[in-house]
């Protein structure tokens, strides 16, 4: 699957997405995410499932758009 | 009229390139003339601060945005303004690309019969912007390094 990352993410990842293994829910995301790219451990992100945030650990639909979010800095 | 209304809050577009210029600003209250039942507007201005970081001064933001989920999030805020206050209209404009500080970057403008829903709604947008909509800052220096913004 393939995840959006925006701001600082993207600028560590050095790319605007990243290819992963598809994962089930967010939790199983996260952890597959600090295999393949440790460096986004450094950070505090949040995860979109079609352009909404969840918060606890949520199921992610197949084709689902999941991005994940740097804090907010708008205005 | 309701789905003129409806086909005009569909293509308000939100982000503009760039900083948000003080004859646009003009130009968009110049335009609420002829909207009469209109007896007070409020206008919000963000404005890019020269902060000092380390020792050194930001003299710019790049502003990115995750655009498909902000422009749900606008029309969310949009619509949710409409039902909480009593509004004649409201327009939000947010810069994305670099503006130099002491730029606008952000313009959020309501109109009301009466003042107090104008003063309630501009604050309310405001903060529900800052929190909810995903746009991102990179903080720019005089030597092109750069840290990456957090809203407080």
């Amino acid at each position: 699957m393939v995840v959006k990352l925006f701001g600082l993410l993207a600028e560590a990842a050095g790319s605007s997405t990243v290819e992963v293994k598809d994962s089930a829910n967010t939790q199983a995301l996260v952890a597959e995410l600090s295999v393949r790219y440790p460096a986004l451990k450094e950070f505090r992100y949040a995860i979109a499932i079609d352009r909404q945030l969840v918060r606890e650990k949520t199921e992610i639909p197949s084709g689902a758009e999941v991005a994940l979010l740097p804090p907010f800095a708008g205005g | 009229m309701e789905a003129e209304k409806t086909k005009e809050k569909k293509k308000h577009k939100i982000f503009v390139q760039g900083p948000v210029s003080p004859s646009f600003i003009a130009d968009s209250i110049a335009k609420h003339s002829t909207k009469t039942g209109i007896g007070a507007h409020d206008i919000f201005l963000g404005q890019v601060r020269a902060d000092q970081i380390n020792g050194k001064t930001v003299t710019a933001i790049d502003y990115s945005a995750y655009g498909e989920m902000a422009d749900e999030k606008f029309h969310e805020i949009r619509e949710a303004a409409f039902s909480k206050f009593e509004l004649s209209c409201m327009h939000i404009y947010h810069s994305l690309g670099r503006v130099k500080a002491g730029e606008i970057c952000l313009f959020v403008f309501v109109s009301s019969p009466h003042r107090a829903m104008a003063f309630d709604a501009c604050r309310w947008i405001v903060e529900e912007i800052k929190a909810n909509v995903p746009v991102f800052g990179k903080e720019v220096f005089e030597d092109e390094t750069h840290v990456w913004k957090v809203n407080k």
